[in-house]
């Protein structure tokens, strides 16, 4: 998704990505591979009340790693805030590539 | 197929309460910990792999997380009132009932008895509950650095387990954020999975790993979104 970042500007689109967690899981894993927050090239928002997670219809669908944790999802919403594209995956790598995403995108104009 | 949530909301109009506001008729968290276990016991996990053979991801028509996500924000709601009933959950019950048990005591962290907690930490079968128990005494803050890390890692094999120790002394003394509980107090049930296409994405406000408050409003009028739901594990 990092090498569409341009793709995404130049589309007036910002990228965020919301981890169900509390901060100190994405602190631990940052230093653990030598990277700063500032690294991150789009923010990482986090959701450990999990309030988002809910109103978005991931919460609780998934364990990979355990945990209960959340069903994998890429939303679009427009300025206007509407959602205009949801995919909830089926399967742990059933999610739309960064193309696929640019092809919403375009729609959108 | 009736809708479960359904039936919780039924459950409570025959009490007379609401989700939204306890009254004395509001379900007790024994009601609550009872009506999701029978609930999401029912239902299995599906999409079996090598790694994981009893299934990793729900259903897509499997709507049992809304039920659990209702149980733990009325269990929150409920604050300290709770902390027996899940205290008795967490050593008595079944897996998916210790599970949520250990997840929901993290939330009232300050307040809950460490021993229990350390009990499941430490002995509990399956991995599940040790890991959230893990996280709950961290959420503990202050009195979570009294907890002997050393040995609930000396015996531990489960990885996920493991980091969730690491997770936990990360925190340093931090104690759980009062402000983000009560997010999960004050939620409205009625906007769980109400993110549809064609209608008004979900409202959010929140805060990035480095510290920078990013509200959806903020883009409106200005710039599209792409909101992308990541597990936030390695």
């Amino acid at each position: 998704m990092r090498k569409k970042l341009s793709a995404f500007a130049d589309l007036d689109t910002q990228l965020l990505a919301v981890d169900p967690h509390e901060v100190y899981s994405a602190r631990y894993l940052l230093k653990e591979t030598g990277f700063s927050s500032d690294d991150f090239h789009y923010p990482m928002l986090m959701d450990p009340s999990l309030t988002v997670s809910a109103k978005y219809g991931v919460a609780f669908q998934m364990r990979i790693h355990v945990e209960v944790s959340n069903r994998p999802a890429t939303f679009l919403i427009d300025k206007q805030g509407v959602l205009r594209y949801a995919k909830r995956a089926r399967t742990f790598a059933d999610r739309p590539t960064p193309d696929q995403i640019v092809a919403e995108l375009q729609k959108l104009r | 197929m009736p809708k479960l949530p359904v039936l919780a909301t039924l459950v409570l109009s025959l009490l007379g309460g609401s989700s939204a506001a306890l009254g004395d008729d509001a379900p007790s968290p024994e009601h609550w910990i009872q009506t999701f276990s029978r609930d999401w016991g029912a239902r299995k996990w599906s999409q079996r792999s090598p790694r994981t053979p009893t299934g990793y991801m729900r259903a897509a028509d499997d709507d049992s997380w809304r039920l659990r996500m209702q149980a733990l924000q009325a269990l929150i709601a409920h604050g300290t009132e709770s902390i027996p009933a899940l205290v008795d959950a967490l050593q008595n019950s079944e897996a998916h009932e210790r599970i949520l048990a250990a997840q929901a005591l993290g939330y009232l962290a300050p307040e809950v008895p460490g021993g229990p907690l350390w009990q499941a930490a430490k002995h509990d079968k399956q991995a599940a509950v040790r890991l959230y128990a893990v996280d709950a005494l961290g959420m503990q803050g202050d009195t979570g650095s009294s907890v002997d890390w050393d040995a609930l890692r000396k015996d531990e094999k489960n990885r996920d387990v493991l980091k969730h120790i690491n997770y936990a002394l990360e925190r340093g003394d931090a104690a759980v954020d009062a402000a983000m509980v009560a997010k999960l107090q004050n939620l409205d049930v009625s906007t769980i999975d109400t993110a549809i296409v064609g209608k008004p994405a979900p409202q959010f406000q929140l805060t990035s790993v480095n510290g920078q408050d990013i509200s959806l409003a903020d883009f409106r009028g200005k710039q599209n979104v792409v909101l992308v739901f990541v597990y936030g594990d390695t």
